[in-house]
């Protein structure tokens, strides 16, 4: 028995739909997945400054001072509005702090990484350290403060309360999007 | 005409189609999931940080409520997790908390951070209310705002339009001479152990029985006392005698001995009750101090007179007086004590357009005032209008105990000698003072702005210029420091005592001057406004018109013309860096994140 087949309007009725349909899928897709990216990489940024600013304040808090300067071979590394010197108390094998024996911890902006190096003395079980928290760093400032009420801006060296305000530059699409994330914390160990 | 002779051709493609949607989904769900269990991460990071933050708070907390007793805690349930506190005691009052935040729990935890900080025993005075008054009274002058509570041991008397925006108590006034007493001389003085064992015996509840020599209420009592470590708060109860020992079944008073008033020195430290217990002449009673805890590191130890001078009472010592028959074993010899018996009228006495925003409780409420609360009394003016409810026969309050004792002034005039001593009087205009003990007169001229490393000892008088400023040394950070004075303080107008300026510091001047007995005012403050805390247990603090300030506590205050206090919160959990062993603080410099 013989089948009968389609006419060619049938064929081209049913590729025309088909090919409305699978451009419609298409123009979704693109966009859902172009959506997809930008906030993702909203996101990342988001996480990206929460994380790098949680572990500068958790240092921030552990200090014992904010240092002037700390100077590691011919490197020597400043504190100021976008660098930060921070001597923290060493630690024993144990975890425990080493009373008048300090670690330095440096926080700074190289071109567009967020560098946190860790210099530990002889004496201490802290380990050296050399870690990137960020690659899109735009911006980095760090400010100084004392306890007085109002707080007042001061010299690193004076101050008790560390504000670290960072941005992030990373493309999102044809452009690039800022995002600024700031916190404070005080020195507990002054 | 075309045909197709091999079906299944359009299902492949639709297969196709239905993958590449499907990856794509995937793509984007996963992708989504990743960044929804990295921020949720990173939200619990900062969550279990704040987690054990709040554990080491608790801990402090904790220590500080019980006197130093508090063992730690596993996993109490706060927010989205939880935490454990482990208190790890290194001696000599110092403790190391270990507190770690668990997110969602400690079985399980996603996310898990330790902060670990040593706590000591520091200094910590309460200031409860912006006005103590001893038995000297308080006399107010026109149009006086008090922006706090006012406790008074003896009269309140005040101006037309005074203000009071907090409560008022006027409690009954009390002897000024002990009733009844017991003290130990020379080689007759023997320390008396308790709230730890000794040889066996666990000493946890001491009594000394007494008998009054009139009937009356009795106001307070004072022990002899020292401590080793940081004994908790123990409870002082009045108990009636049932057969040669304190009756569990007749408690007629109960009060808290504060330790922080106790130095590892002796002296008699005041204890007040919730009530004035009245007791009968030549009745048997007796004051039972029960210790919280038995702990050989940090206990108690009551003067004791082997002589046995006391003959109208016995000490004995129990395991438990609470129990069935409660045990109770003789002590050789009398514990150190003294009893004053009180019950005197006082009364409150503001004239026309006066207000008290609180509550009144007072033995005779007189005058022409509007009380805005309840009245407590036994006896009310017609001229006084109460808002709220009349509690005509309530009972006097019983008199508060002074919030810094001998003992801690003594330990820091020990402390300031110990960092030198200056023969002869100062005079001009110094920079910089202290910590000293100062044998003479301290005069400083106008504007001086003087630098206090506290504690600071004069034992001559103090005279200061117009606008001159006491600031408590930078260095002090949040804790407070003390001036000690013997003799009389006279300061010129707009002086002031100015903590260090971080939040929570104050600069205290501590007068030990006796109004009572020389009659002239320990403290004159002129037209001031002083930031810090004026404290005067046997003096009279005057202040002139317009004069403004925290916190006073004086046996008796003069307040001019419109003077305004405005109590400062802080003060009720103050920390002075120097000083007797008192609450539990951070110890600088041991804050961990591990």
């Amino acid at each position: 028995m013989r089948e009968r087949g389609l006419t060619l309007i049938e064929v081209l009725v049913a590729m025309g739909i088909a090919v409305v349909a699978g451009s419609l899928l298409v123009v979704i897709m693109v966009n859902s997945a172009g959506f997809f990216t930008n906030q993702s990489s909203k996101m990342q940024q988001g996480l990206n400054i929460n994380d790098s600013l949680l572990q500068v304040r958790n240092s921030i808090k552990q200090a014992s001072a904010v240092a002037v300067s700390y100077t590691s071979g011919p490197t020597t590394y400043t504190t100021g509005s976008n660098l930060l010197v921070l001597k923290v108390l060493s630690i024993d094998s144990l975890n425990n702090l080493i009373d008048d024996t300090y670690d330095y911890f440096v926080f700074f902006r190289d071109q567009n990484l967020l560098r946190f190096k860790t210099f530990p003395n002889p004496a201490s079980s802290r380990k050296s350290s050399d870690r990137i928290f960020s690659t899109i760093v735009d911006s980095i400032n760090f400010q100084y403060f004392n306890s007085a009420i109002p707080p007042v801006e001061v010299a690193p060296a004076s101050a008790t309360n560390v504000r670290v305000s960072l941005s992030l530059r990373q493309k999102n699409g044809l452009k690039y999007e800022i995002k600024t994330g700031t916190s404070e914390a005080n020195l507990r160990n002054d | 005409m075309i045909k197709f002779n091999e079906s299944g051709q359009m299902l492949i493609l639709v297969f196709i189609a239905l993958g590449v949607m499907l990856f794509t989904v995937l793509f984007v769900i996963s992708g989504a999931q990743l960044y929804f269990q990295n921020a949720s991460y990173s939200a619990n990071t900062e969550k279990v940080t704040a987690l054990a933050e709040a554990g080491v708070d608790k801990a402090l907390a904790s220590l500080n409520k019980t006197g130093g007793s508090y063992n730690g805690e596993t996993e109490t349930v706060f927010g989205d997790g939880v935490y454990s506190v482990a208190v790890i005691d290194k001696g000599a009052g110092i403790k190391v908390l270990n507190a770690t935040g668990y997110i969602p729990n400690k079985a399980s935890p996603k996310v898990k951070k330790t902060i670990s900080v040593e706590v000591s025993t520091g200094i910590g005075l309460s200031f409860v209310y912006g006005l103590q008054i001893g038995e000297g009274g308080l006399e107010m002058g026109n149009g006086a705002l008090l922006n706090g509570s006012v406790y008074s041991n003896g009269n309140i008397t005040g101006g037309n339009t005074t203000r009071i925006t907090g409560d008022v108590y006027v409690a009954g006034v009390g002897q000024i001479s002990a009733d009844q007493q017991s003290d130990c001389f020379g080689a007759n003085c023997q320390d008396y152990v308790f709230g730890r064992s000794v040889g066996g015996e666990n000493r946890l509840d001491v009594a000394q029985s007494f008998k009054p020599s009139a009937e009356g209420l009795l106001n307070k009592v004072s022990i002899k006392l020292k401590k080793v470590g940081s004994p908790a708060n123990p409870t002082v109860r009045i108990m009636r005698d049932n057969s040669g020992k304190p009756d569990k079944n007749g408690i007629l008073a109960t009060g808290t001995l504060s330790a922080n008033l106790v130095t590892s020195q002796y002296s008699l430290v005041d204890v007040t009750f919730n009530t004035s217990p009245g007791l009968n002449e030549n009745t048997t009673y007796w004051i039972m101090v029960n210790s919280q805890a038995l702990d050989n590191s940090n206990y108690w130890v009551w003067s004791n007179d082997l002589a046995q001078g006391y003959t109208r009472g016995v000490p004995k010592w129990s395991v438990n007086w609470q129990a069935g028959n409660p045990v109770w074993n003789a002590i050789s010899g009398d514990l150190g004590f003294q009893t004053y018996m009180g019950g005197g009228a006082t009364s409150l006495n503001l004239t026309t357009g006066s207000i008290v925003e609180g509550n009144v409780y007072a033995n005779t409420i007189t005058g022409n005032m509007t009380i805005s609360k309840n009245a407590y009394y036994q006896t009310i003016g017609p001229s006084i209008t109460v808002q709220g409810t009349k509690f005509p026969g309530s009972a006097d309050p019983p008199p508060t105990v002074f919030p810094v004792s001998d003992a801690n002034i003594t330990e820091w005039k020990n402390q300031a000698e110990a960092g030198g001593v200056t023969n002869g009087n100062i005079n001009g205009c110094t920079m910089t003072l202290g910590p000293r003990k100062i044998i003479g007169n301290l005069t400083l001229e106008n504007s001086c702005i003087v630098t206090v490393k506290a504690p600071l000892w004069v034992t001559g008088n103090i005279i200061t210029g117009n606008s001159t400023v006491f600031v408590l040394d930078s260095s002090f950070g949040a804790t407070s420091g003390v001036i000690v004075v013997e003799g009389t303080t006279v300061f010129g107008n707009n002086s002031d005592l100015k903590g260090s300026g971080t939040a929570g510091s104050y600069l205290m001047l501590v007068s030990t001057y006796d109004s009572s007995q020389n009659g002239n005012e320990a403290i004159e403050t002129g037209n001031s406004s002083i930031s810090g805390i004026v404290y005067a247990p046997k003096g009279t603090v005057e202040l002139a018109n317009g004069a403004s300030f925290k916190e006073i506590t004086a046996w008796k205050i003069e307040l001019g013309n419109s003077a305004v206090l405005t109590y400062d919160s802080g003060l009720a959990s103050t920390v002075f860096s120097a000083g007797p062993s008192g609450s539990f603080s951070l110890n600088r410099g041991t804050y961990q994140v591990k």
